[in-house]
Order: C-alpha cells, then structure tokens, then sequence
C-alpha cells in the first residue's frame, strides 16, 4: 500500500481550518452586496412529489435598479462543478430514450419569466430506470444520486448589462416512497437591538443604525422550521440543519453565515449576529439593506430582507 | 566482508576524514616522545555508522619532523594524506592528497614517512575489522608564544635531571576531562617546566586511559603547565608546588572548533547504487532552515523538489509525495512527521544517518516507485550515564542513554510539544477556541545487547499521538456544510521491533527485524469522521554472503501484513492533479476493513569482474495484498572506478507500488485497480575533486505506467453499471538531470551546493496531452553552508531558488445555490505557473562549555529577507479577484539544547 494519504489529508484540513481563520482577506467579504447577484432560489414544494409542480423563485440583488434578465433551464444529469455544471445529455437523445413518457417531460429550457415552472407530471419510473442507469437506449456518462429522490439540475442565467452570473440548485424529485417530503424554511422576523430597545426591519426602513457602530440584529425564524427527518445515515430521526446567510449592502456583519446544529449551535446563536455598516465614505447612501436567506440541509430555501436607515456615528 | 570496504586501485569505496596536530616545536626539539593524538572515551559525535560500527582509532601516533629548512624561514604548512589502512590497522600505502603551499619546503615528505609509521586500531563493520580508507592530515606549526627556550646542552639536560631526581620533594598528579562532557582524555601528553638555577627543566607525562597523570619528585617551584592535545584547544597554567606537598588538578580541555578526530563517514557502506546521498548527524543538526528536524534535510538534496512549508512532503523526481516511502532502521514507519508534517517523530539525538536514494534503489527497498528515504538510528554504545535536554520552539525533548554492563545499553527519549500554546497566541481569535490546542509526544525506547561480535539483538519501542481539538463557533462561515462545531483529531501508534544481527565470519551476515505496530486515527469534524485502526506486521530477513572476492549475494525476504478495521465519512481525497479542496456535500460513507498480505523476496549479486567495476544485478518479486498481483521487478546497477577518484555508474530497473488504501476502497474508488509501474533509467560520474570535496552529476530518465487515475467510466454491474471512480489509465515521463558538489567538514567548513533540472510529465486517463506533475520544478537550486568559528561559534546560511509550483487556472465560476457558494471553473490542469520561489535561511549557533556538560544555543532565521514567495492564487468569494498567496514571513526560531 502506498504511503496512507488520509493523515495528510487531515493535516492540510487542519492547517487550512486553522490559517483560513487567522488570515484576513483584502477582498469583500462574501454577505457584503455590491454587483449582480443570485443570492437563492426557492422551489415551493422544496422537493415535489409526482403530481405536483414545483414554483422556481430567485432571490436576486442588483446594485441600482438595473434591468435583470433571465434565463432558466433544466437538465437531468450534470458534470462536475468544475467543469460548470454541464448538462451531459443531450435533449433529443433523453427525449428518444423516454419515448412516450417523454410527452409529459418538461423541455430543457424553462423560460425566460422571473419565476418557472417544473411540472412533475411524468412517470416516476422513468427517474426510476434513470437512476439505475437502465434507461433503454440512452448510454448515461455517469450515475445520478438517488438516495433523496431524484436530483434535477436547474439552471438559471442572470444577465443585466454588464455582468452575469450562473447559478445552480438541485430540484429533488420525489418518484418513491420513501423519499421525505420537506417544507421551505422560513423567517418570520428581522430586528435590530437599538438602543431604544429591539426594533423591526421592514422593507419600509424605519429603523436608524449608526456607521462604525456594531448592533446586534436578529431574526425570528418560524416555528418548524428545522423540521425534523429520518436520517438514512444514522437511521435515526434528527433535526435539519440550518444556515442563515446575512447579506448586507454596507459594511461588514460578523459572521457572514451562522447554523443551527442539533445538539452543537443552539437556535439562539444561530439567529443572531452583529451588523456594523460602513462609513458614509465608504457606503454614501443614507439606507442599506438587509437579506437574511436561510437554508436547510435537505434542498429547502427561504429569506427575508429590510432596509434600515444609516446615520453617522456620534 | 572484506569485498563491502575493499579499496582497490584507488576506488574509494568509502572514506574518512581525520587529521592530525602535530606540535611542531615538539617534534622538532625532539625533547618529547612522539604526542599521541587523544582518545575521547565515548565514540565521535559525528560517526556515521550506518554500515561502519567503529571507526578507525589512532593506536600509535607518530610525530612528523618538523623540515628544518621550513623552520628556518618561519613556514607553516597543512598536509592532508591518504591512508589505507588494512584490517589489521596498520597503513599499507600513504599518498599526498592535498600537499602544502609550500612546494620543495619538505613538508609532504615528512608528513609521509610519519604517517607510515602510524597504527590504528581497525574499523569495524559490525564487529568485523575491515580495511578503510581515510584522509589524514598534519597541521605543522610554530609556536606562537615566545621563541622555544634554547635546548640545553645534553651534558645540562642530565644535570638537571639529576637536581631533580635529588631535589624533589613534590608531588604532582592530576586529571585530565573534556569540557563540556566531563569524559576522561587518554594518551594526553602533559608538560610541566620550571626554571631551576636559571635552566629551564622540562618533564613530560601521558594520561592513562582514565585520564590521569602523574608527576613524582618535583622541586618546589612555580611550574608551568602546558598541555597541547591534539583536537584541543591549547592549555596553559602554572602550578606552585611547595615542599612535600602533593598537589592533584583536574584540567578541562576544550575542544577546538573543528577537532581533528571527529570522523565522518562519507559513505558507510559500499556505493551499489546509481544516486545516494549519505547525510551524517552533524550535517544534519546544524543545517539552516530546518530547525532541527532531521527529515527535512532530505528537502534540500539534488532531486527532491520544494515542498510547502509544514506539509512534510518528499517530492522526489518530480513523482507524487506518496510515490516515496520512508523507513527507520530499515522497516517502514507508521508515522513519520506530527500532524502531516509540523515536525518528524524521529528526534536528533536518536538520529545515526539518513541515506536517501532518489531512485534506482536496490532490491532490498521495494513497494515504491519514487525514492527512498532511511532514517538509521545511532548505534548504541554509550560508554557512561549521558543525554541532553533540548528546547525549541515547538517542543521540548529530553534523551539519556546508558550502558548497561560491558555489552548491553539502553536508551530513553520522550518529547512533547507546546506549539499549541504558541498557535493559539498567534491565533488568538473569537472565532474559535482551541481547546486542546495541536499537541504531540513521541517517546522512543532503545535497548542493544552484543554477547559477542557475532550477535547482536537491538530492540526498539516507539510511540506518538497527535491531538487537536477546536470548537468553532459558527462552523457555517468555515463551510455551510459543517454539520458539527467541533473539530477533534488524533492519531497515535506504537510499534515495537527487534532486530538481530548474526555475522559469524567476515563473508556471511544476517539481519532478521520484526516490527509489530498498531496505529489509530480518529478525526472528525461534523459528518466527516475517520476511524481506522491499523494493525502492522513487517518481518525482513536480509543475508549478505560472499561467496569469493568477485561475488557477492544480498537476499531476504520482506513481509507486509496488514489489518486494517475502520469507518470514513468524507469527500473523496483530491489527487495528482485536482484542486485541493474538500467539497463537504460530496461526502461518501465507507466501512475500511480487510487483511493485506504484501510478501516479497529479493535477490542481488554485486559481482566484481575486475577490482574496480561493480556490477549489480538484482531482482525482486512483490505481492501486492492490496491488488491481488505478483509483480517482477528486475534492476541492474553498475560502478566503475575508472580513477580512484573519479566513477561511472550507471542503472536501470523496474519498480511498482500499490495504489493507496482510498483508490481500492469500495466505497471511495475502485477495488480492480491494479499497481503502478516505473521505469528508472539513471547514469552519473562521480569525481572527488579534494579528500573533503567531491562532485556527483546525475542524468535520470524515468517512465511511469498504469497509473492510478480518476475516470468517469462506468463497469457493468449486477443490475446496472458502476462508477469505476478510478483507474489504471495515467502514465507518465520524467527526466531530468542532477549536480551534487558536497564540501565534507572540513577547514570549518560543510555544506553543499545542489541543483536540479527536470521535467515531469503526465498523461491521466481519457486525456489526450501531457500536462506537467503537481510539482514539476524546472529548476531547484540549493546552496547550505556551515563554518565554525572560534570561540564555539558557528554560522550557517542556506539559499534556495525554484521554479514557481505549476498551478490550474480558474477561468470561471457557478453559483451553487444549494451550497450557498461559487463553485470554480478550472481551466487546463498546472497550465499556468507561480513566481519562482526563493529565500535565505540564516543560522548562528553558540556553544558553551562547561565542566562536565555543555549548553548549545541557536538562532534561526528563515526567510531572512522576508521574501513574499507565492505558493498559489487565493480568490475572492466568486473567483472574480485573486492575489498571490505567499508563504510564511521572516520567521526567528530559537532553540537551546544541554548535553550532559
């Protein structure tokens, strides 16, 4: 056997862990706004059962109010990410595989609107046979993982101008039994800790936070919205993760993300953070904004966002 | 035995440097008996004894005359010789290897016909006397001080004499130690002179083997002592002896900075192969820029590339890190370096040699396709209780050593480290707590035993453990995928080995080892966890045999059991190759458990058809456990001694390995896989340009084949198809060439200059071009020197200059909205190329002695102009911006270290 690579493996992650942490970066911090962005995108049911059709909705951010376009599509197996996410069958050849079936099938491309749809209004054992790579016909590049339902690929280009950014999620198709259904989490509240005590961000801002200053803000997520699942791996039922993500248009929170772990980070933690907007040199405008976007470890999405208005510090 | 260190028409197949002081004014005045050079009770620092258990000691020393012409003007001069010495110790030929600058003034003659009178007690070879050849120099100097009082008149010389003999009334009587080691000096000469009625009385004692001197009937009067001991440095003092007084001193000589009688073998066994380089203790401890670890000297010898800082990677030829195997005392170690590559386990007091061979290795090695690296532990003969305490930056160690009766000793070092409390001073963040900060120990235990020359039983414990423990407080900004906030990771092991050495006759050895250890790792850091627990068996039997003075056969057996019992969670390991990363999302589950048995028998022939041309033919069968596969690996070396100072070689033979445990694992590759194969192709001349300056050129050639490569294919199933995830489609070509020059120790000096020119190529599977190897370096230059200076001091340097590491390119970037992050789009495989790589590392040492122990302290600076050398790109969150990643700043480490 050649020299075991795994202790290696572990010191470099160790190494990495420790040096990434200790390293300040001179780039933008990854929650902070300032170009076209896909911050999300939600599909309501998080993960469709055959019959039902599932609503593709994008979180999107755009200094200004420039003009966003875009495209969306959908593939059923994808390379590596990367390589980009390329779609590795071609849509003739997926569409001659599944012969009559594929008359319910949704083209590749899904359109052009600000929301899409995927209807699953097809034959579950076409995903079946897909999985198993006994498609008839059709010569699969590689395998797709079906442990929780089928993985559909979608796709969605967004263009203004100047910039454009490509984004991907998986859209898990629930074609047997024992796949678990799962509902978007949400997020009921944003609020700022004043000093005149809590306050809520609303998209009409309402509430001032000095630049240079640090304020706590929280959120009040909504009730399940860690749902609890059977976990394949450890064949017991635990609680979903979840993982806000705090987007800010000035300044710097102190943690770009922070999770809910069952039995590590407790919800109290996870819900709250510290905001501390930039300096009227560095963020002119006297409003900034404020997207928290939560996800849960099984495909399910949700957010919500605020604006606060900034004042100088005293 | 005789053909391992036979020196014949002038091949040198191996050789020592000594040298010698004469006193000048002594043997010129001719008043005393020829000055013996001194025999320290404990063996030389500085033997290599990798193959050479003992190294010729000077038995019956013999004092050149000093040329009367050279006198008369006031010359001094060095001359360094060449001495065969034959098993017997007795110097069978004498020649001028370096003469004077004093042409025609007489100095090489005298230097000869002295040294033809010398006697040694022979080196041995595991209890075997073998011949040798070594330089041997002699220093002729003038006195310094006042002119040497004029000879009385031998009609005084008995006057005197005979007042002493009359007048005495004192005694004077005393001991002779080292300072700094407080161990006995035999064979000193000691003078003692007075003035006695306006004429100067000289009388002259030798140490015995415990040090002491004796001088009776001495008049009283101030007498000036004065001891000039070869390897000292020169002591002077006065004594006032009274009436019947008998006065007893102690005298602590200190060693001089470069002390003729430290030995360095060059090369302790015989050169069979095409490239070995042969690193002693002393070389190694005081290189710049290492800090003292012994394995990460090996980074700066011809053929190994530059590898990032802490990662512990030997990168030999251009090959994969894990492409190089690593032994200690001949059976490969669980463990090498602490958490991957902070620090090796193998502490500087334990260290004997380390010999690397960066390819065309003898059958003995196998299961490799890149080089070898063996870590020979010192020979354990300690003469009294002794050790050393030492204190670094990372750790501190303590090491003591004693004998245990006339044939047995014993041996003790324990480790343990602190680098987490500076870790966690420099890494003070809120982030993060450190609550077991990275810690490490080793301990080593080392008993040997020798009845008689002919057996010898060492027996070896060696243990480690690494742990690290960090709680994290929002494990979401280090990876949304973290599905834990706690990050433990250990790994230790314990392994025990016995090693008997049978060598009746000088024709026939034999070394059987046993190695039983067991290792566990066990990490884990949310859903990602490994568990494995490694059981290892190694048993090598090795026979050396010579049949007559043309033939000799190396053969044994080497066997690999393996029980390995585990479970890993995790992403796949990133190979040759990819990115670096761990994508958490991809995460596979596997049960690790199986039994490996890797047997294999070797067979050499060094066959000498003539005295000075070496052929070695050899062949060696592996079975790979791993694989299911029996491979034949046939390899042929050859040495010609076309001078005694110049050598050709040449060498050709195949080699193959097993892929590593994750590329056979069911659940993380492919169980199919078969083993890698290379082709090493190798030819060089060496030339020693000086006794203590030598040259080794190389040209390499290397073809690699069946390499284990990650392919998308699929391999029918029973009810569909399965991924292969891997397989034996990648080859590759390296070539290359190497320039060793080498300055052994000597006028102060050691270091070498090393540069590497290659060029690795490979072509994974399904690809339709080469790309370059991870880390193919055009070019790495190496140039380390030490020289000491008076007073114990010494300095160091090293430079490096190398080509930049290839890199792959990000052209692009998805966003992964499920991943909440930018997933990079790689462009072709290292198409692009970082910034060459170079810095200075700056060492001064100082020691201090004292009576019986002694106190060394260093300072190391690397990166010494605070070079911002790039190690790669870092980008920002969408790999859209990107600046250069660059290795550690200017770095201070200081470390102290006693001997006792």
């Amino acid at each position: 056997m050649k020299r075991e690579p795994l202790a290696a493996s572990r010191a470099a992650f160790v190494f990495a862990a420790l040096t990434s942490l200790a390293c300040d970066s001179d780039f933008a911090p990854y929650n902070r706004l300032e170009s076209l962005r896909v911050l999300a995108i939600q599909s309501q049911p998080a993960a469709p059962a055959a019959g039902e059709t599932a609503l593709l909705t994008p979180l999107l951010y755009a200094p200004g109010s420039e003009q966003i376009d875009l495209e969306w599509s959908w593939c059923p197996l994808v390379g590596p990410s990367d390589d980009g996410f390329p779609c590795l069958l071609e849509e003739a050849d997926f569409r001659a595989a599944l012969g009559q079936s594929a008359a319910n099938v949704p083209t590749f491309a899904l359109g052009n609107e600000t929301t899409a749809s995927f209807p699953f209004a097809f034959d579950p054992q076409v995903l079946a046979a897909l999985c198993r790579g006994t498609l008839a016909g059709l010569a699969l590049p590689a395998l797709p993982d079906c442990s929780r339902g089928f993985q559909a690929n979608i796709r969605l280009v967004a263009r203004t101008e100047e910039d454009e950014v490509v984004s991907v999620r998986s859209l898990p198709l629930r074609f047997a039994g024992e796949h678990s259904a799962n509902q978007n989490p949400a997020i009921d509240a944003l609020s700022a800790l004043t000093a005149e005590g809590p306050a809520l961000i609303e998209s009409t801002p309402a509430v001032t936070l000095l630049r240079d200053t640090e304020t706590v803000i929280e959120i009040t997520p909504s009730a399940g919205a860690a749902e609890s699942y059977t976990d394949e791996d450890e064949a017991r039922v635990v609680s979903e993760r979840l993982v806000f993500t705090w987007f800010v248009e000035a300044g710097e929170t102190e943690y770009a993300r922070t999770s809910f772990i069952e039995g590590a980070v407790g919800l109290d933690e996870a819900r709250r953070n510290r905001w501390e907007p930039a300096s009227a040199r560095d963020f002119p405008a006297d409003r900034a904004r404020l997207i928290v976007v939560v996800r849960d470890n099984r495909g399910g999405v949700g957010w919500r966002q605020g604006s606060v208005l900034l004042a100088g510090a005293p | 035995m005789r053909a391992l260190f036979r020196l014949s028409s002038g091949a040198t197949v191996f050789g020592l440097i000594a040298g010698w002081h004469g006193n000048a004014a002594a043997a010129e005045a001719g008043q005393a008996p020829p000055r013996a050079p001194l025999e320290t009770s404990k063996p030389s620092s500085r033997l290599d004894a990798s193959g050479l258990t003992k190294a010729p000691k000077l038995s019956v020393p013999a004092t050149p005359k000093y040329p009367e012409a050279a006198r008369a003007r006031g010359l001094e001069a060095v001359v360094v010789l060449l001495l065969d010495i034959d098993n017997e110790g007795r110097v069978t030929s004498a020649s001028v290897a370096e003469p004077s600058l004093h042409p025609g003034a007489g100095f090489e003659q005298a230097a000869l016909e002295a040294a033809r009178a010398l006697e040694f007690e022979p080196a041995e070879a595991n209890g075997r006397a073998v011949p040798v050849q070594i330089s041997y120099r002699y220093v002729f100097t003038l006195p310094r001080s006042a002119p040497p009082p004029a000879e009385p008149p031998a009609g005084e010389r008995a006057a005197a004499k005979e007042h002493s003999e009359q007048r005495a009334v004192a005694t004077f009587s005393g001991r002779l130690q080292e300072r700094g080691s407080g161990l006995a000096l035999a064979r000193a000469v000691i003078s003692v002179s007075s003035e006695q009625r306006g004429k100067l009385v000289e009388l002259e004692a030798t140490t015995d083997e415990r040090g002491t001197f004796r001088f009776s009937n001495l008049s009283p009067a101030v007498w000036t002592v004065t001891i000039d001991a070869v390897g000292y440095q020169p002591f002077r003092t006065t004594e006032q002896l009274s009436s019947g007084e008998a006065v007893e001193a102690v005298y602590h000589l200190e060693p001089a900075p470069e002390n003729p009688f430290d030995v360095t073998v060059i090369g302790a066994h015989p050169r069979k192969e095409v490239s070995r380089t042969t690193l002693a203790v002393a070389e190694v401890e005081q290189v710049p820029g290492v800090a003292g670890d012994p394995l990460a000297v090996v980074q700066n010898l011809p053929g190994v590339a530059r590898s990032p800082f802490a990662s512990g990677q030997v990168i030999v030829r251009g090959a994969a890190p894990e492409d190089t195997r690593v032994f200690i005392d001949g059976l490969e170690a669980p463990l090498i370096y602490h958490f991957g590559g902070i620090r090796s386990v193998v502490p500087m007091p334990l260290l004997g040699s380390i010999d690397f061979y960066p390819g065309n290795f003898g059958v003995q090695y196998g299961r490799a396709t890149g080089g070898i690296v063996d870590v020979s532990l010192k020979p354990l003969e300690p003469e009294s209780f002794g050790g050393s305490i030492d204190v670094s930056i990372f750790d501190a160690s303590v090491y003591l050593e004693a004998p245990l009766g006339e044939k047995a000793a014993l041996a003790v070092a324990a480790r343990r480290s602190y680098i987490g409390e500076v870790l966690g001073a420099v890494l003070s963040d809120d982030a993060f707590n450190l609550t077991v900060a990275p810690r490490y120990y080793d301990y080593h235990l080392l008993g040997s035993y020798r009845p008689t020359p002919d057996h010898q039983l060492t027996a070896q414990l060696l243990g480690s453990d690494d742990r690290l423990e960090i709680l994290f407080e929002s494990p979401a900004d280090l990876d949304p995928a973290l599905s834990g906030n706690r990050l433990t990771s250990g790994e230790r092991f314990l392994r025990a080995s016995l090693a008997y050495r049978f060598s009746p006759s000088e024709s026939f050895e034999n070394v059987l080892r046993f190695a039983y250890g067991r290792a566990v790792e066990d990490d884990a850091f949310g859903d990602l966890a490994v568990n494995i627990r490694t059981d290892s068996l190694q048993v090598r039997d090795g026979v050396r045999q010579a049949l007559d003075r043309r033939v000799t056969l190396a053969y044994g057996v080497d066997v690999a059991m393996t029980h390995l019992d585990g479970f890993v969670r995790g992403p796949g390991l990133p190979k040759e190759g990819e990115p670096q990363v761990f994508e958490l999302e991809a995460s596979t589950s596997s049960r690790i458990s199986g039994d490996y048995f890797s047997p294999a028998a070797y067979l050499e022939a060094e066959l000498s058809p003539f005295a000075s041309w070496l052929i070695v033919p050899g062949v060696r069968v592996d079975h790979f456990g791993g694989t299911d596969q029996t491979v034949a690996q046939p390899r042929l070396t050859t040495r010609l001694n076309i001078t005694r100072d110049f050598v050709a070689k040449a060498g050709a033979g195949l080699f193959a390995q097993e892929p590593t445990l994750d590329e056979i694992d069911a659940g993380f590759g492919n169980p199919k896989l078969g083993a890698e194969r290379a082709l090493h192709v190798s030819t060089g001349v060496e030339y020693r340009l000086l006794p203590h300056l030598g040259i080794d050129t190389t040209v390499f050639y290397k073809r690699l084949w069946d390499l284990v490569s990650r392919t998308d294919t699929f391999a029918p199933d029973s009810g569909g198809a399965r991924p292969l995830r891997f397989d034996n489609g990648g080859r590759g070509t390296i070539y290359g060439a190497e320039v060793l020059l080498r300055h052994d120790f000597a006028n102060r000096f050691s270091g070498w200059l090393s540069y590497t020119l290659s060029r690795s190529l490979r072509q994974d599977s399904g690809a339709s071009t080469e790309r370059v190897f991870d880390f193919d370096q055009t070019h790495v230059l190496t140039a380390l020197g030490t020289y000491a200076l008076p007073r114990n001091w010494s300095v160091g340097a090293r430079f490096r200059l190398v080509s930049g590491n290839p890199r792959t390119p990000v052209v692009a970037s998805t966003f992964n909205a499920d991943a909440d992050r930018y997933d990079p789009i790689y462009g072709a495989t290292n198409s692009e190329r970082n910034a060459p790589f170079h810095q200075l590392d700056l060492r001064v040492d100082k020691r201090w002695l004292f009576t019986a122990w002694s106190l060394n302290a260093y300072l190391e600076v690397q990166n010494a102009y605070n070079r911002a050398n790039p190690e790669g790109l870092s980008y920002n969150y969408n790999y859209r911006a990107s600046t250069q990643a660059s290795g550690l700043p200017l770095l201070p480490i200081l470390g102290l270290r006693a001997d006792f």
